[in-house]
């Protein structure tokens, strides 16, 4: 398998605020990397690495097997890029940034840019202060794709699409760059979006990699498990490998990364017992790995 | 307690404190060195004048166009105590920043500064400012207001108490001292003033209370919400998006290299040419307004006009286009997949041929317009005159303007780099330039005053010889060291460079300079490398923010 993305131990500060705390990643082809995080979790910080816009503190960054910050260039001519500030040129037509980045692209499929424009109902005669946010997420992401970049690197493309855009549109978009071989990473905060659209998920949380693999992998190995206990229970129960345990009285949800067994274990020394156990959602996941965050370091 | 006007009072100084602190405390510092050499009317000068220059910013707090505090309008406030605060606040803090470094002046050296007069005036500038720029989001009407606001306040100065004695001002520059007597407001003087503010201070509520209503529309110049650079919305954007309007030609697509050019042209490069030939026209009437006038008054704004072409061509067009977001450069322009070293090579080469152009049409116009002037006695047409110079001096023309070019390319690749080393160390250089200042004044007056003998500025020029060309070795080192400029960039650099200082010299030999000073002759000889030091400077520095 050819790895596409390298990044080693890679931190960076902002002032006194570590916002990436040694981050490994690898990217391979063919496959859609998700990132995750709450808000100031890294996420925009770990794209702008990918892209060589910021210069790591420490650790590598490798793109294709180059140095973005050294050959920016090389690097960025095989990329497809869409940010989330949405930061085009007012004075621009979206006509005239077709063209304009058409210019940096020789791989530039025009009619797929065309259907793409089509898909969207976009007005190619507008200027971009006279267009929505949505409008110029749909149109940032047309130039982002439509010379099929062997990258594609998307910082939340959700923001500002509409539901229905979302889901036709966008996912037909990163079906088809991965289908035709090349990979795909974006940031969301949507995580059923991510749920659905990704082979692998990192979920970052104050810079650090909280969770990282697979998507099935990750849920897999994260349950959440109902249980009850005989008599009301004043504290939340101490169990062993437990993430999060939120509930009260005698009915308590769990989220764990232990097997079942060894929770069934835990829970029979309060005489509790198992009533339900299913796979956590990503949402769940990421909840319960933030409050438990929060707690250690007020502990601490 | 914590009200609304204490908020808005305390959200107006934080917006300010920095530039109302450094400013009057360096006003006091450079007031106190001339004030205990008895230069105290000078020390009145610098201090009025930081002091204007404070009453002209305070009022504008950041870059947001219009109602500086706006995102209050959400908020449960009054709209009267929502512009009467702050309002207040300007009128306070600027006629402040005069008067407590004129009454620690006073105090402390004797010198006899004037005080709540100079005071009353400063901040009732600072309200004019204020009335000018807060009443609406329209760009070219801001800019109109502001210009009638600059208008007012040059009446207010004419006809107040101190300009009533322009000929003992006249007199007193002659005697280097201060006195009280500079600036006297009557009683009635004080009422003038209050009424206006009060004028303004009602005008500005009622305005704002629209912009608060969503009935003040900015106009087709201002921006969307997307990009602090436009945000401001000022008359050299709604240039700019005229410009585009009319001036728009398709973006070709056969390389980035043409596609760059396209995209600096049309919407930073055109502009500009565009105010040259405007002030191009304007320059005829301006020198038939002062043959007419007997005055030398058109003819020095005549003079001054050439610096507009080059204040609107590095005014946004380098590295100056912020995002919204903290980002230094915009994803957009960062992202581009093209070398730091070629994209602001291209930003240079298009802004200085805009430049260029505006000023040799300028030049052209004036030229063609000297016959208006009927003292000024000339042999046959311009036009033959021209072709009779070129005849003449051709090759020296053709070298000067080789030389010229260079060099305002060179200025403008430098400003660009400071601009960029500003904004990723914002504070510390600015500390750095104020230490430069600082230390070059002390040392000027240290000379002036006698106290170190005259041979030191030599030592600092000959150091400055030596610096010059070892910084720019340094440089072209790191760039090369840190791919920014590749080896074939540098080769290609340097081969220019030595055109470059051939023609230079050459020019300098024929202009008689060799034969100065000794340091001086080095000292232009060394400056020749500058080109070459920004071939350096100017990607590295950009690298810097383009590659946080």
């Amino acid at each position: 398998m050819t790895i596409l993305v390298e990044i080693e131990a890679l931190s960076r500060r902002y002032g006194s605020t570590l916002a990436l705390d040694n981050v490994s990643l690898q990217a391979e082809v063919g496959l859609v990397y998700g990132l995750v995080g709450a808000n100031g979790a890294g996420k925009t910080t770990l794209i702008k690495h990918l892209l060589g816009l910021l210069r790591p503190h420490r650790g590598t960054v490798r793109v294709f097997g180059l140095d973005p910050v050294r050959d920016p260039v090389a690097v960025l001519r095989r990329v497809g890029y869409l940010s989330e500030q949405r930061d085009l040129p007012e004075w621009m037509r979206l006509e005239e940034l077709l063209r304009y980045t058409q210019a940096y692209h020789p791989s530039w499929d025009q009619a797929y840019a065309e259907r793409l424009l089509e898909d969207f109902g976009l007005d190619r005669g507008k200027k971009f202060s006279d267009l929505s946010q949505g409008m110029r997420a749909q149109a940032g992401l047309v130039v982002a794709v439509a010379h099929r970049p062997e990258l594609l690197v998307l910082d939340e493309p959700s923001s500002g699409l509409d539901v229905v855009v979302r889901q036709d549109i966008l996912d037909a978009i990163v079906r088809t760059v991965v289908e035709d071989g090349r990979t795909v990473i974006f940031s969301s905060h949507l995580l059923d979006e991510v749920e659905r659209m990704c082979d692998h998920v990192t979920v970052l949380h104050e810079g650090r990699v909280a969770v990282q693999g697979p998507v099935d992998e990750v849920r897999a190995t994260h349950r959440v498990s109902q249980v009850r206990f005989p008599k009301p229970l004043e504290s939340t129960p101490h169990v062993e490998g437990a993430l999060s345990i939120a509930g009260d009285g005698r009915s308590w949800s769990i989220i764990h990364t232990s097997a079942l067994e060894s929770l069934r274990e835990a829970v029979a020394q309060s005489r509790g017992e198992i009533i339900e156990s299913r796979t956590a959602t990503l949402e769940e996941i990421l909840i319960a790995r933030v409050r438990r965050s929060n707690r250690q370091r007020q502990a601490a | 307690m914590w009200t609304p006007a204490v908020a808005t009072l305390w959200e107006s100084w934080r917006l300010t404190r920095r530039r109302l602190l450094l400013v009057p405390a360096l006003a006091t510092l450079c007031g106190w060195l001339l004030a205990r050499n008895g230069v105290s009317l000078l020390t009145f000068i610098i201090l009025f004048a930081a002091a204007t220059g404070m009453a002209l910013s305070l009022p504008l707090f950041g870059t947001r166009p219009a109602f500086p505090l706006s995102k209050s309008f959400a908020r449960p406030i009054r709209t009267s105590v929502l512009v009467g605060t702050p309002l207040a606040y300007v009128f306070a803090a600027a006629a402040a920043s005069y008067l407590l470094p004129a009454a620690v002046l006073r105090v402390a050296t004797g010198a006899p500064l004037p005080l709540f007069p100079a005071a009353t005036l400063v901040g009732a500038l600072a309200v004019l400012v204020a009335g000018g720029s807060w009443v609406t989001r329209n760009a070219t009407d801001r800019t109109g207001l502001a210009i009638g606001a600059y208008v007012v306040a040059g009446l207010m100065l004419k006809f107040l108490g101190p300009f009533r004695y322009a000929a003992k001002v006249t007199r007193a520059f002659s005697v280097k001292v201060a006195s009280p007597q500079l600036c006297v407001l009557s009683a009635l003087d004080y009422l003038a003033v209050l009424l206006l503010l009060a004028v303004i201070y009602l005008w500005i509520s009622f305005m704002v209370a629209r912009q608060r209503g969503g009935e003040d529309e900015p106009s087709c110049a201002d921006p969307s919400p997307g990009r602090s650079a436009s945000e401001r919305g000022d008359i050299l954007e709604s240039i700019r998006s005229s410009c585009v309007q009319v001036l728009r030609w398709r973006c070709p697509v056969s390389s980035p290299t043409s596609a760059e050019i396209w995209f600096e042209m049309q919407y930073y490069g055109i502009p500009v040419l565009v105010i040259g030939a405007l002030l191009a026209l304007c320059i005829p009437v301006l020198i038939q307004w002062a043959n007419g006038s007997h005055s030398a008054i058109p003819l020095v704004i005549a003079a001054c006009s050439f610096c507009a072409p080059f204040l609107a061509g590095v005014g946004a067009s380098i590295w100056n286009r912020r995002s919204s977001s903290r980002e230094k450069v915009p994803a957009f322009e960062a992202a581009r997949p093209i070398g730091t070293a070629e994209l602001i090579g291209l930003q240079v080469l298009v802004t200085t041929l805009c430049i260029f152009a505006a000023w040799v049409l300028m030049a052209a116009s004036a030229w063609l317009s000297l016959p208006l002037l009927t003292d000024l006695h000339q042999n046959g047409s311009p036009a033959a005159r021209a072709l009779e110079l070129i005849h003449q001096y051709g090759i020296r023309l053709l070298t000067g303007a080789i030389v010229g070019f260079t060099l305002l390319a060179t200025i403008i690749a430098l400003l660009a780099a400071v601009r960029a080393f500003a904004s990723s160390n914002g504070v510390r250089t600015l500390i750095g330039a104020l230490c430069v200042v600082l230390y070059i004044v002390v040392v000027i007056v240290a000379v002036a005053q006698g106290w170190i003998d005259a041979i030191v500025i030599d030592v600092h020029l000959w150091g400055l010889v030596i610096v010059m060309p070892a910084a720019t070795v340094i440089i072209l080192g790191k760039a090369l060291a840190g791919g920014i400029l590749t080896a074939r960039q540098v080769a290609a650099a340097v081969l220019a460079w030595l055109l470059f200082a051939v023609l230079s010299v050459d020019l300098l030999r024929t202009e008689g300079m060799m034969n100065a000073a000794a340091v001086l002759v080095a000292l232009s000889l060394a400056a020749t490398v500058l080109p070459l030091m920004a071939v350096g400077i100017a990607p590295w520095s950009l690298s810097v923010i383009r590659h946080a």
